[in-house]
């Protein structure tokens, strides 16, 4: 192709960033519909209880209340969920964590809602709730859904790990513990929904997946999916947290029941008390190597407290039980992966997906080992490293694209640099380096994803590109115009993305599992690579040459000196525009139910962390003083865009590696950013170094693959082995908040 | 759960006195409001639920900040973000100063007032340890006229203040001793200003003509007792004591046991908080006497 790599690399600057910037952009917030009337949702104070009655008469005679709505008058399906179904929009006969949605009020102003929504009556019958899920496991526990407490078992099994272990030099084994955290979005979720003179109806949505919006809404008010059409506004933030569009339901079906454009917004509590979190799990591990560190098998039960509902912990639980060996060749494995309810607010998607908890678990256990056998710790990572040989935990064999080896040796270059900085600790204050490493199979685990793109070349040479990635300020929209404008050889700025409006943009699933890159710029590409095929054969039976030695550049054909303009082209054969559609779905396998054996996903990527720390010894704080991040791309399409996430991945992953923790007692105990405590300016290492390594990817777009996730995959796992290391003491708890390791300094035996 | 701003009447009275009408015409069911920055919060919560919100800022006895016969004046509606950078304050009162600095975040440090911080009664005020070190008092004004009180018989409980139908106008400062020294710490969860301390410890001290021994030894405690208190047991051990490392355990262990009498809440437990006191106050009282040993040099 003549114009590979003139735009595919380049740092071209995102459109949305300057009116972000200037504060330009709109949000659902910002939008008003005349004749708008506002929803409020209320939500059940008890973990578990039946709900006996609803009482809205007086809350109805409040001035300005239009509606009291509730499970009966939902028209069509009363559930939700990403990929299980389980949660009902409006609970009719049971709530099953304190944030349950029981009823929504509606009004002329949010003012009045909230006054009528303090006025409804809600009869309770309170019931036993489990809030723990160990305790959930046991018989004889309360019973969240009828059909028990374990909501999903997933295996993966190869080899004989009991034999494996009985004959290892090194057996190591602990529990691990991670906590339930918050996406922590700048944009709480939030919807406008107007329904249509003929019938149809509309929603205006702060989404990661507007075609998901469309399945929900059309489900509950019985409409035909075609009759739903869901615009995405700039969306601010998502981190797998808007995948459930439980405000755009209720938004929807107000203006359904009243005829009135409604909005509905949560406020930031009512974000952290009822949107989904990051599933705690409970790890045990048990690792066998022999006496050179190579590793012979694991044992693994891993429990993550799906909450209330199941809806992403099934998949969440397959993640992390398909990623078991992390970046590793372990010849025998026996994993056990439980998704369990229990009465609490549910956890879902959020970036990382069951790779944070792992990663956490098996990179701990990997310094042991380490620290065991008298290596160092880059060392016995090297020794396991999987290549291209090696098989992943679920027998997949990654044929290309698997540079974590060179990857090692870069991060030991990192983790070098800063070992002249561990003497100079000040005073009282204990300084380590760790590592961490992950990898990730991009996309969906338990079956393919498909994207679908449509490109159109106008006559004037500018390009338009729908398709149904949505942009959550990652920075896809600019990712799908370089890959186009590489193919058809424009500017980026001549080209229009359509993603966000379901009536013209294809579905492309949500954007999360890091594949937008993969998926849709593949999808985009090959659409892109349709349009000029066309369009260069025209040209060549005009010009009396083969294709193949033509150039489409800026709205023309050129032959050697003479040329085309794409207007002439299309005018002499009566096309108007040249539309092209394609879709790319890699090749996978599914997963054996009893084994978990299969090949999960057309790409993996990998991550090698590398953390600087002082732990104060006399407080326990931690701060993080250096990181060092190398990443695997496939290929760089905008090193902005990509150094971009990783900075922003970094400081999510010291967040939950220092501070995050969403406590419930009832309900959620902290949900304010006073309790709730996000990394801030003040938190960010003196240094983020990010590296980048291209080891390109035969199935992506120009060799690229996704990377989103892995870039906080590891951070946890990095800054706990720093920590250990600094104390001399193995952290076994996220997060590694000052008490707890002040605890863990005075209290070694614990 | 957060609610929008419900709604309410506004009044931005130019003098204390118009300010005292409006108290008296709308019999009480108000809230006085300078930067907002708890106000606004506890409106949108549901906590507060006036009639009618005073603005305070605009009334001149609250503002400025004057130093007079040694004694410092703040007004009580001066943002503590100005307090904080003004030249006068950093000259002879660096410990508030810097106390005042990590406040809060920038933004918040701009709206939140010295009066704000204090009238809130916050266990964990930051402006409260430093202050009492220093031998605060309120001016506090009513109708009938004003008293002066000392910020250590200022707070009741968490929340709770001897305010009395008054408006607190001013915080004085009485100048003090010469080669006096002070050292603010606040323990957050994160490393960020705007951070709620866990436990924080305001130190001031004096040494002798010799720089031998502790004189007018000062130390408060925050966050670890309903009220912002002075740690007189640690006070009283370290006073009049030779300058060095054991007497500075001795208070600290002091100022933990006796002094200090922390509850567990969700930023930290008791046990924690008590034995930061000690970190604290030990480092404090350290970090002071090495200041005191380099200056000398």
């Amino acid at each position: 192709m003549n114009h590979v790599g003139k735009i595919i690399g380049k740092p071209i600057l995102r459109k949305d960033a300057p009116g972000k910037v200037a504060g330009e952009a709109r949000y659902v917030d910002d939008l008003a519909l005349p004749g708008m009337i506002y929803g409020k949702v209320l939500r059940s104070p008890h973990p578990h209880a039946r709900v006996r009655s609803i009482d809205a008469s007086r809350a109805l005679k409040h001035p300005g209340v239009l509606a009291v709505l509730t499970a009966q008058d939902i028209p069509g399906a009363n559930s939700i969920g990403a990929i299980i179904k389980d949660q009902p929009i409006l609970c009719g006969d049971v709530v099953r964590f304190a944030g349950d949605a029981v009823a929504v009020v509606a009004a002329e102003t949010e003012r009045a809602a909230e006054e009528a929504m303090a006025q409804v009556v809600v009869n309770y019958e309170v019931l036993p709730a489990v809030m723990d899920p160990l305790k959930a496991m046991e018989p004889g526990a309360p019973s969240v859904h009828p059909a028990g407490n374990i909501g999903t078992h997933f295996k993966a099994r190869r080899g004989d790990v009991q034999a494996a272990l009985r004959d290892a030099a090194v057996v190591l084994e602990r529990r691990f513990f991670t906590q339930r955290i918050e996406h922590a979005y700048m944009e709480p979720e939030g919807a406008v929904a107007a329904v249509d003179p003929q019938g149809g109806i509309t929603i205006w949505s702060s989404t990661q997946y507007p075609h998901r919006d469309r399945e929900e809404v059309s489900r509950m008010l019985g409409l035909p999916q075609s009759r739903v059409r869901v615009h995405q506004m700039t969306t601010g933030g998502g981190f797998g947290g808007k995948l459930t569009p439980h405000a755009q339901c209720c938004a929807a079906l107000i203006a359904w029941k009243t005829g009135r454009p409604a909005k509905v917004k949560y406020q930031r509590d009512e974000s952290i008390i009822a949107s989904h979190k990051r599933h705690p799990y409970v790890m045990d591990l048990k690792l066998g190597a022999t006496k050179e560190g190579k590793l012979l098998a694991i044992e693994a039960t891993l429990v993550g407290d799906t909450g209330a509902y199941l809806y992403e912990g099934r998949a969440v639980i397959t993640k992390s039980v398909t990623h078991v060996t992390g970046p590793y060749y372990i010849p025998s494995v026996k994993a056990d992966g439980y998704a369990v309810f229990t009465h609490t607010v549910p956890c879902g998607a959020m970036r990382g997906y069951g790779i944070p908890q792992i990663a956490f678990a098996l990179e701990s256990l990997m310094d042991e080992l380490a620290t065991r056998v008298g290596l160092d710790p880059i060392e016995v990572r090297m020794r396991n490293a999987l290549d291209t040989t090696l098989p992943t935990a679920t027998g997949q064999v990654l044929h290309a694209s698997v540079p974590f080896k060179e990857m090692l040796q870069r991060t030991k270059r990192a983790a070098d640099s800063f070992k002249p900085l561990l003497a100079k600790a000040p005073k009282g204050k204990r300084r380590g380096i760790g590592v961490g490493c992950s990898t990730r199979s991009i996309g969906s685990i338990r079956k393919s994803s498909r994207s679908t793109a449509i490109v159109t070349l106008s006559p004037d040479g500018s390009v338009t590109i729908a398709c149904g990635h949505v942009d959550l300020g990652q920075g896809s929209d600019i990712m799908m115009a370089q890959v186009a404008a590489e193919v058809l050889g424009v500017d980026v700025d001549r080209i229009q993305l359509l993603t966000n409006d379901t009536a013209v943009a294809p579905d492309c699933e949500s954007t999360s599992a890091s594949r937008v890159t993969y998926l849709s710029g593949n999808a985009v590409r090959l659409a892109a690579e349709k349009v000029r095929r066309q369009v260069l054969e025209l040209a060549g039976r005009d010009l009396g040459c083969d294709p193949e030695d033509l150039r489409l550049v800026d709205g023309v054909v050129a032959y050697r000196e003479r040329g085309i303009t794409l207007a002439d082209l299309f005018n002499r054969h009566v096309y108007h525009e040249i539309t092209a559609v394609a879709d790319f779905m890699p090749e996978t396998e599914p997963l054996d139910p009893e084994t978990g054996q299969g090949s999960a996903a057309g790409t993996y990527s990998f991550s090698t962390h590398a953390a600087l720390v002082d732990v104060d010894e006399g407080t326990g704080q931690v701060q993080v003083l250096r990181y060092a991040a190398v990443c695997d791309v496939g290929r760089l399409i905008n090193p902005i865009t990509v150094e971009g996430q990783v900075r922003g991945g970094v400081m999510m992953g010291i967040g939950y590696a220092l501070t995050e923790e969403v406590k419930v007692n009832g309900g959620v105990s902290n949900p304010s950013f006073a309790t709730y405590l996000v990394p801030t300016s003040f938190d960010v290492p003196e240094e983020i170094s990010v590296e980048i390594v291209e080891d390109p990817e035969p199935t992506g777009p120009f060799g690229a693959k996704g990377f989103a996730e892995g870039t906080l995959d590891p951070v946890g796992a990095a800054v706990a082995n720093a920590v250990s290391a600094a104390i001399g003491v193995r952290v076994v708890r996220l997060p590694m908040t000052s008490e707890r390791v002040h605890a863990l300094l005075h209290e070694p035996s614990s | 759960m957060l609610g929008s701003l419900p709604p309410f009447d506004y009044h931005q009275p130019s003098t204390i006195e118009e300010a005292f009408d409006l108290m008296r015409r709308l019999d009480g069911n108000v809230s006085l409001y300078a930067g907002g920055t708890e106000v606004l919060v506890a409106l949108k919560e549901g906590k507060l639920k006036p009639q009618a919100l005073i603005d305070i800022k605009r009334i001149p006895e609250l503002g400025g900040i004057q130093a007079d016969n040694g004694t410092l004046r703040l007004g009580a509606a001066v943002s503590t973000r100005a307090i904080s950078r003004s030249p006068v304050v950093r000259e002879r009162f660096p410990l508030l100063s810097e106390a005042l600095k990590i406040l809060g975040s920038m933004q918040i440090g701009n709206r939140a007032t010295l009066g704000g911080n204090l009238a809130n009664a916050s266990p964990a005020a930051d402006s409260a340890p430093p202050l009492l070190t220093l031998q605060a008092s309120l001016r506090l004004v009513s109708p009938k006229g004003e008293r002066s009180v000392a910020l250590e018989d200022f707070f009741l409980a968490p929340g709770k203040t001897v305010l009395d139908q008054e408006i607190l106008t001013e915080v004085r400062i009485p100048s003090a001793p010469a080669q006096g020294r002070g050292v603010f710490y606040k323990l957050g969860p994160r490393g960020a200003p705007e951070d709620i301390c866990i436990v924080s410890v305001a130190v001031f001290v004096t040494a002798d003509a010799q720089r031998k021994s502790w004189q007018d030894v000062r130390i408060a405690l925050g966050a670890v007792a309903p009220t912002p208190v002075r740690a007189r047991h640690a006070e009283a051990a370290l006073q009049g004591q030779p300058i060095g490392d054991k007497t500075a355990k001795e208070a600290a262990r002091l100022a933990a046991e006796k002094d200090a009498n922390p509850i567990t809440d969700i930023r930290g437990s008791a046990s924690y908080r008590g034995a930061m006191v000690q970190v604290l106050v030990e480092r404090a009282v350290d970090r002071l006497a090495r200041d005191l040993r380099e200056s000398a040099r």
